[in-house]
């Protein structure tokens, strides 16, 4: 390759890079500084930031929990049975989210296949819900951290697993005692990911929770109300919604990385 | 029937694709077996095969009387007391030689105690107790394959399968490595099958040699 | 141990703890539920739909006007997707046409020709921008790149106006397709980069050798080797990334302009995808208006699953290839 082709190369990736990493700039540079905390700080932006936080916590939570065993699962696995419950736990990475919200309702609503049962029997309705908001952030979130996992799980050697097997070990010691600690880095960022789609997530949420203030209202539904009513508080906002997303992926991938 | 009770036998078809054949392999308690065979013979499919990590194609596997695999039942490796000798050793990196040698132990649900007391006198009978607290990435070759036997053993298997137990060793440790080997395999009630390449590392360790080409 | 039946080997029957069997069951169950939910979704997507479909029938997909009328009365109810759709696809399009070029470069780029320091901030910086919540590109898209576009948008079209879907009589620009395309492309970018990534990273590095080694120069390598290599494994990368274009929500409700008129001129202020009418009209949506939002999604989820369908088969088959 010629020196100058090379060159060419080199600064449409830099550019690629940079074009990327704008919004942040960008964000910066518009910010209102001095307004910024005031409006940040106002009554319903707060409500909004302590929804985002309890729900993305839980989804996170949650799909830590159902997310890495089952993605173990996966990597150990080989055959048709396996290839199709990957391809069907990707699936929602697939759907628009809007629509992945209106499935959710048309599953947990009043009438839906196990709303209506939940309604009729226990009274417990989950569509414009804080659990609602939780359901979206899991459904639209658990394939990020399955394939994140699932492919550090295949990297490392199934040789110890064997061998642990071999001492006696059940399923759930293999994974706890062995899986788990050789995959901690590649989890930690997984989760880390999850976490921040969830903090950022929309479509579903709107349609399956709605943007009821204090109840249901995340940060982005927030952001997205002010854009039109309070212009300098939805950029206030995004900000410190950027920070806290970009920081925690920083944070989570940067330390567990380093030790593992 | 007393020899039949403690033999462990394996015959049908083992192993998937180019790594499938027959086999017919008997293997009495107190008698440790060699299996000489080039690599790629399927030794290492037939160890998978008897520890239970590998299904049998067709035809059992029988333990002392009892099936644990005849493609109806299927023991899991932790429910054969059948321990394996990997070639790669296969110590846990996470863990300290003491926890790697606890493993089994509290697997089969002794009390971290009891388990602990365990470890220690396995890692002292194969004159490895100086080590217990060490990672398994600082040891030597010699070392960790002390500790790999100390590990198996500790669970009092009713099978140990060796994979190439002299691979990673040099020449001076092989000596006193061959006498604990050979001390451990003699065992009672213990099958033993000792799988290599070369004929000459079997020398003292298998009363039976049977060649897997 | 003496009589007849210890000839016949014995067998015993294992009871696992029942710690093991929740975990088993935790691991098929998961795998079993989403089964069924996503059955369900199409199942009640095309069940509460139906309806919208008797109705307008072929027009709901061409019609541009969604118009409830009369809450009332649904008879006086006028919904078509038609302005809509030919807005997912147009902004979809163009972010997949300005993307694709600089995939292709930092993937390149990251795989044979960047220092080692450099590729590792180059791959952070597109993994964070794959976690950067939709949001802040659309806030993004309309603080800064908003005022940029507009002002390029009238050098553009001063300059350019004879060509048909350049043209903008209303010399309204802002909130224009072009605007939108531009936005969806840099964040659909992350992923067509890691898959091109992906595939050019398996490129048998013995045949680029090889041809490095006939005299040929790096770019040569790449052009006979590389690139023919990844072609299909590139397709469906981009494939990815207008799946994701398609169903993009927040960004495009900020930076399209709603209106309810097909418009093909990509720099006038007037467009409109379908995932933002029904995030726009949903919480305030009669129970009509309600089952055409639903149809609107059915057919957004058909488009979409038909685009990530083939995205898959052509990956795939790259993979065999490979």
């Amino acid at each position: 390759m010629s020196p100058s082709r090379s060159r060419v190369l080199t600064w449409l990736a830099v550019l690629g890079a940079v074009f990327v990493a704008l919004p942040v700039a960008g964000i910066v540079v518009r910010m209102p500084w001095t307004s910024a905390w005031g409006s940040v700080s106002s009554g319903p932006v707060r409500a909004a930031a302590w929804v985002s936080v309890q729900t993305s916590v839980l989804s996170a939570i949650v799909v830590t929990v159902l997310g890495v065993p089952l993605a173990w699962a996966l990597s150990r696995s080989a055959g048709r049975t396996a290839t199709l419950v990957r391809s069907v736990v990707i699936t929602p990475m697939l759907l628009p989210p809007v629509v992945a919200g209106i499935a959710l309702l048309t599953v947990f609503g009043r009438r839906g296949i196990i709303g209506g049962p939940l309604l009729e029997w226990w009274g417990f309705s989950i569509p414009f819900t804080r659990t609602a908001v939780v359901l979206s952030q899991v459904f639209v979130s658990l394939p990020f951290l399955v394939l994140a996992v699932e492919s550090a799980f295949r990297q490392l050697d199934a040789g110890l697993e064997d061998a642990a097997r071999t001492l006696g070990a059940s399923p759930l010691r293999v994974f706890a005692s062995v899986a788990l600690p050789g995959a901690r880095g590649a989890v930690g960022a997984g989760i880390a990911l999850a976490w921040a789609r969830s903090l950022g997530e929309f479509g579903a949420s709107i349609t399956f929770a709605g943007s009821f203030p204090g109840r249901t209202q995340t940060v982005p539904m927030s952001v997205y109300e002010l854009v039109s009513t309070d212009y300098e508080a939805s950029l206030a906002l995004s900000f410190a919604m950027m920070v806290v997303a970009v920081g925690l992926i920083a944070a989570l991938r940067d330390r567990w990385m380093v030790t593992s | 029937m007393d020899g039949d009770e403690l033999t462990l036998s394996v015959h049908g078809s083992i192993g998937r694709g180019s790594f499938a054949r027959e086999v017919s392999l008997d293997v009495v308690a107190g008698v440790p077996v060699g299996l000489v065979g080039p690599n790629g013979s399927g030794k290492s499919t037939l160890l998978h095969t008897v520890a239970g990590l590998e299904r049998m194609r067709s035809g059992s596997v029988v333990l002392d009387g009892t099936v644990v695999d005849d493609g109806s039942t299927f023991l899991e490796p932790g429910e054969r007391r059948c321990v394996v000798m990997f070639q790669d050793l296969r110590l846990f990196p996470d863990m300290s030689v003491e926890r790697n040698v606890e493993f089994g132990p509290r697997c089969h649900g002794a009390p971290r105690a009891e388990a602990r007391d365990r470890a220690v006198a396995a890692l002292d009978a194969v004159g490895a107790a100086h080590l217990a607290s060490r990672m398994p990435g600082t040891l030597s070759g010699g070392e960790k394959q002390r500790v790999a036997l100390a590990r198996a053993l500790v669970t009092n298997p009713r099978v140990i399968l060796l994979d190439e137990p002299f691979a990673a060793v040099d020449s001076d440790s092989r000596p006193a490595l061959r006498e604990l080997l050979a001390a451990a395999l003699s065992a009672p009630g213990l099958h033993a099958v000792v799988v290599s390449h070369d004929p000459e590392d079997l020398r003292g360790l298998a009363s039976v040699t049977v060649s897997f080409a | 141990m003496s009589t007849a039946e210890s000839l016949e080997p014995r067998h015993i029957t294992v009871r696992r703890p029942v710690v093991d069997r929740v975990f088993r069951t935790v691991i098929s169950s998961g795998a079993l539920l989403s089964l069924v939910v996503l059955a369900l979704i199409a199942g009640f997507l095309l069940y509460r739909g139906l309806e919208i479909f008797r109705d307008f029938g072929f027009g709901f997909i061409t019609g541009e006007k969604w118009d409830i009328g009369n809450p009332e009365d649904t008879s006086t109810a006028v919904l078509g997707i038609g302005a809509m759709l030919v807005g997912s696809v147009l902004t979809a399009f163009i972010a997949v046409v300005i993307a694709l070029p600089f995939a292709m470069a930092a993937a390149l780029f990251i795989e044979y020709y960047s220092p080692r320091r450099l590729r590792t901030v180059l791959t952070s910086v597109l993994d964070f921008a794959a976690a950067i919540p939709s949001v802040i590109y659309g806030i993004w898209g309309y603080a800064v790149l908003l005022p940029l576009v507009e002002s390029w948008s009238k050098g553009i079209e001063r300059n350019l106006d004879f060509i048909p879907f350049i043209d903008v009589p209303s010399e309204i620009f802002g909130r224009s397709p072009f605007l939108a395309g531009l936005l969806l492309s840099l964040m659909i970018l992350p992923i067509i980069t890691s898959v091109a990534r992906e595939v050019y990273g398996q490129a048998p590095r013995d045949l680029v050798d090889a041809s490095y080694a006939l005299g040929s120069t790096k770019w040569g390598a790449i052009r006979n080797v590389v690139l023919p290599f990844g072609r299909s494994g590139l397709v469906g990368g981009t494939m990815l990334g207008l799946g994701r274009a398609l169903g993009e929500t927040v960004a495009v409700y900020l930076t399209l302009n709603l209106v309810f008129d097909v418009n093909f001129r990509i720099l006038a202020s007037a467009g409109g995808n379908v995932a933002s009418l029904i995030a726009t009209k949903f919480g305030e949506a009669t129970p009509y208006e309600l089952k055409g939002l639903m149809a609107a999604g059915l057919v957004l989820f058909a488009v979409t699953l038909a685009v990530n369908l083939l995205a898959t088969v052509v990956v795939n088959r790259s993979r065999r290839v490979a």
